[in-house]
């Protein structure tokens, strides 16, 4: 009894202490973590915004509650017992035997620590996620903390669950990574690893480690590009919580591979991603950005194509904007950001005089930005006009190259019609069909061309159609020479056999005929001579060669 | 003047006939030839047999047109999966005449495979495979068999999506065969999926096993028909016989030259058209094997997945096939001694009652997944052959 009574004096001192430096030891994880933005923030904007862990050490009563909660085990882990007490576990009156079983009650180790009483110690980091989950997916025990309870089923199938639990990947995380161990706070406590301000510095804690993401090829910069970003700076720098952070882009326990079609930042879900925010006309509102974005993209080529069409080659927001050094590209790096994809239109609009005109946006002051148009020939009227007035020289150049460009895709259009017509003769029409898409590329290549606005370029795009439309011609006129024939040949080939048909018919009426007279002359000569008439003729004593 | 005098024997008739004889002397001297064209030539037919008599001479012809033209395609076609497509491309594009070549042995197997169907039913129809023809009728039925296999191993040769598919699905029909079905398909495919190796083995059955068995049947039923001689039309077996030279050739000739018309129009006016490159990964739709397979595979189709201990397709299957059988046993089933058609009112139901069936399941087989328009309706027939979808008026 003594020995208990100087180990409870001693805890207590030790709790005192514990409290007296609790905001220090409560950030501090287990491993020594990288700086964050935690230490960043202004402690009054962070205190505010959620209300911290409802401590106990402060009062006697509390306290003797939590030292009978904790039985015995508090006298050899007192520090572990500490830091518990004011996480949101211990501060919720769960005793240590409720995660790790054994007897708190005895006094010997050996017996508190006995299997038959159900102790489990310290899991091993792949069995933490089921460790957990005892509580946490049993709905009974969450139903008064407002807690979801299918944290762990996300996992099972998340990325990292599927490493750790699948392939026995012990460097995958697991729930102790983020959200710790026995100091686990509420995420409304900006202590908190998985307060919405610290969590990209908790994701950066395995993500920003290189020895750990090298095996995975990941690249391990995210962090430095989102403090970086405008959401990073918002968050870090103007305390705007609202700003996205690594989990509102890729999940929290249910993380996936990028690649993965389930991912939300798979390529084909990004958009889906950023809508979810950005298409919130309030939150813009705050930002100064406009709400139509996400409506302006999926209402354009890109966004018809990649949404509708499933062309994965089409860009997404981040494609332009960057995925964790989220911006907005400036006027100077428009073209730059077009031009990662459309190079040769960037290289021909940079010999263009618009690349060095005052006040030129580049590419979206013809083509917009988010609602992009199906580029045309249309453009030059209606864009050039934005800036150029209608009987402007410049406008005036505009329509005329426009005009060659819609008469040789017309050209083009009607090659392609006659080798169509064509193909219904039953003819090969591989050649004459390469012919057509000879044009087909070529008008994919003067387009980017036609950025330089110079004649020059339609006029050869003319040419080059003309000469398709004519090898087109030449070679279905071809085929309808060949028709020709072969319908002659069947006309001959129907006389000469009908001719033969009709003699070969009169060779058997001739047959007949005879046939006819000779039975006539048996008949007579028999009547005459008052015999039977003769046997019919013995075919076997005659053939055609006789 | 008669318009038979038009054919009077000429000057120039008379020194054919000349040089005709001189040269079957030369022969007859020799090698006795003359004799065996002699003995061939002369035999007595009836006078009054009809133009279904010469449907046998059509087959005939058209069997050397098969034999002519397929020597020719020989040459250029070349049997392995990354040189078929291109050579029979450079057949119908390049080759002088090899558009009239290959038209003529692809529309040639199929008038000869018609021909033969019209023959054999001229044969049923007068009961013509009685006693002593009945060996005669099984060659027959034979060389149905052998030309049904030519046109199968044939189909897949162009090696173009249609022919790809169609014999992907033609091979995998006896797969559903108990125990032997597997290997079945794995020695006709040469291997799982149909490659390289099925068409080296559809290119040799097609051009040496194949052609050999026929040519050995067509001998044999030719020798048998010298020997007994062609039946007589039923009723008329006593009726006055004339020599088969010139008389009945000259009837088989005209046959023949129509035939070869109908054949020439249908090359030049509705061409085979080769359809683009096998592609293992690209189904065409509406894939249906040639005509005369159609009734098969649509008969497999009504039939459910498992019919008691036996799955359903091979109950088609074996079903199906038996219609080869009836045919074979014709001989035994039609067993009265009488040929019109009262005397065997029993036979010829049946023999009626599987040839429409034939038929209509042929038409079902065509129309089935398939959107047929008529009078500004249009008809959507399920895999079935029953009318699923109506649009239009």
């Amino acid at each position: 009894m003594k020995l208990v009574s100087q180990h409870h004096i001693l805890l207590s001192c030790s709790l005192l202490m514990a409290f007296s430096t609790a905001p220090v030891l409560a950030s501090q994880p287990e491993k020594p973590a990288p700086k964050t933005a935690l230490s960043a923030a202004p402690s009054n904007s962070v205190s505010s915004a959620a209300k911290g862990p409802s401590t106990t050490a402060a009062d006697p009563a509390a306290e003797a509650k939590f030292l009978a909660k904790m039985g015995s085990c508090a006298e050899c882990h007192a520090d572990n017992a500490t830091i518990f007490q004011k996480s949101v576990h211990g501060s919720d009156g769960i005793a240590c035997v409720d995660c790790h079983g054994g007897d708190s009650s005895v006094e010997v180790a050996e017996e508190a620590h006995a299997a038959t009483k159900g102790f489990v110690g310290k899991p091993s980091r792949r069995d933490v996620p089921a460790f957990c989950a005892k509580c946490h997916s049993d709905a009974k025990r969450m139903a008064n903390t407002g807690l979801p309870t299918d944290q762990y089923e996300q996992y099972k199938n998340s990325f990292h669950g599927k490493k750790v639990l699948v392939e026995g990947d012990s460097n995958a995380a697991v729930c102790t990574d983020c959200h710790g161990t026995h100091d686990i706070l509420s995420k409304k406590n900006p202590l908190a690893r998985t307060y919405r301000a610290n969590i990209p510095a908790t994701c950066d804690r395995c993500h920003g480690d290189d020895a750990k993401m090298n095996a995975y090829a990941i690249p391990t910069d995210q962090f430095k590009k989102w403090k970086q970003s405008f959401h990073g700076r918002a968050v870090l720098e103007k305390h705007d919580l609202s700003a996205a952070i690594c989990t509102d882009c890729h999940g929290k326990h249910d993380i996936v591979n990028p690649e993965d079609a389930h991912s939300r930042v798979h390529h084909l879900s990004i958009v889906k991603t950023c809508t979810r925010c950005h298409a919130d006309a309030e939150l813009m509102k705050r930002h100064n950005l406009s709400a139509a974005i996400p409506a302006d993209y999926v209402a354009g080529i890109h966004g018809i194509a990649l949404l509708k069409r499933g062309i994965t080659a089409a860009p997404a927001c981040t494609n332009c904007h960057g995925n964790h050094g989220a911006l907005p590209p400036g006027v100077k790096q428009v073209a730059m950001v077009c031009g990662r994809c459309h190079m040769r239109s960037e290289e021909f609009y940079n010999k263009s005089p618009h690349r060095q005109a005052k006040g030129f946006r580049g590419c979206i002051e013809c083509h917009r930005n988010h609602r992009i148009a199906e580029p045309g020939s249309w453009l030059f009227s209606s864009a050039c006009e934005r800036c150029h007035p209608g009987d402007s020289p410049a406008s005036a150049r505009g329509k005329a190259l426009a005009e060659t460009f819609d008469r040789a895709v017309f050209t083009l259009e009607q090659a392609a019609k006659e080798v169509k017509d064509a193909a219904g003769y039953g003819f090969s029409m591989e050649k004459l069909e390469a012919v057509v898409e000879e044009g087909r590329q070529a008008r994919v290549e003067v387009v980017p061309a036609l950025h330089t606005l110079d004649p020059r370029e339609a006029d050869r795009f003319a040419e080059k159609a003309t000469d398709i439309l004519k090898t087109v011609q030449q070679g279905v006129q071809q085929i309808r020479i060949r028709i020709l024939m072969r319908a002659g040949s069947l006309g001959m080939v129907l006389i000469v056999i009908m001719g033969i048909v009709f003699v070969f018919k009169l060779k058997i009426d001739r047959l007949h005929h005879e046939e006819e007279e000779e039975a006539a002359l048996r008949a007579a000569n028999g009547a005459s001579a008052g015999e039977p008439p003769a046997e019919p003729a013995a075919a076997d004593k005659t053939n055609g060669l006789s | 003047m008669s318009y038979l005098d038009l054919v009077q024997p000429t000057a120039g008739d008379r020194l054919a006939v000349r040089a005709l004889k001189a040269t079957a002397r030369f022969l007859e001297d020799r090698i006795r030839l003359v004799s065996l064209v002699d003995f061939l030539a002369s035999k007595p037919v009836p006078h009054d047999l009809n133009w279904a008599y010469t449907l046998g001479s059509v087959c005939l012809f058209l069997l050397a047109n098969q034999i002519v033209t397929g020597v020719l395609l020989a040459l250029y076609y070349r049997p392995a999966i990354s040189e078929a497509y291109e050579s029979v491309r450079h057949i119908e594009e390049e080759v002088t005449c090899g558009w009239l070549v290959r038209q003529l042995h692809a529309w040639g197997a199929n008038l000869m495979i018609l021909a033969l169907c019209f023959h054999m039913a001229r044969v049923l129809w007068y009961g013509s495979y009685k006693k002593p023809r009945e060996i005669n009728w099984l060659i027959g039925v034979g060389l149905l068999l052998a030309t049904l296999t030519f046109g199968f191993t044939g189909y897949l040769l162009p090696w173009d999506q249609l022919s790809y598919w169609a014999s992907k699905v033609g091979t995998e029909i006896p797969g559903a065969l108990p125990v032997i079905g597997s290997v079945l398909v794995k020695v006709m495919r040469g291997g799982e999926e149909i490659t390289g190796a099925t068409v080296g083995r559809f290119y040799t059955l097609h051009t040496l096993v194949l052609p050999g068995i026929v040519l050995g049947l067509v001998f044999l039923h030719l020798a048998i028909m010298r020997y007994h001689g062609i039946t007589a039309l039923p009723g008329k077996e006593h009726s006055r016989k004339v020599p088969f030279f010139p008389h009945h050739v000259m009837k088989d000739a005209i046959s023949i030259y129509l035939t070869l018309a109908v054949l020439y129009v249908l090359v030049v006016v509705s061409p085979w058209k080769l359809h683009e490159k096998a592609d293992a990964l690209v189904t065409p739709e509406g894939v249906k094997p040639e005509w005369y397979f159609l009734w098969m595979y649509q008969f497999i189709k009504y039939f459910p997945q498992q019919i008691g201990f036996m799955s359903g397709k091979v109950v088609g299957i074996v079903l199906s096939s038996g219609v080869f059988g009836l045919l074979a046993l014709a001989p035994v089933l039609d067993f009265g001694e009488g040929r019109l058609i009262q005397q065997r009112k029993l036979f010829m139901s049946l023999a009626l009652a599987v040839l429409l069936g034939v038929l209509s399941l042929t038409v079902l087989g065509y129309i089935c997944e398939r959107d047929i328009s008529l009078l500004g309706t249009t008809i959507h027939f399920d895999i079935k052959g029953f009318p699923e979808k109506v649009t239009g008026k």
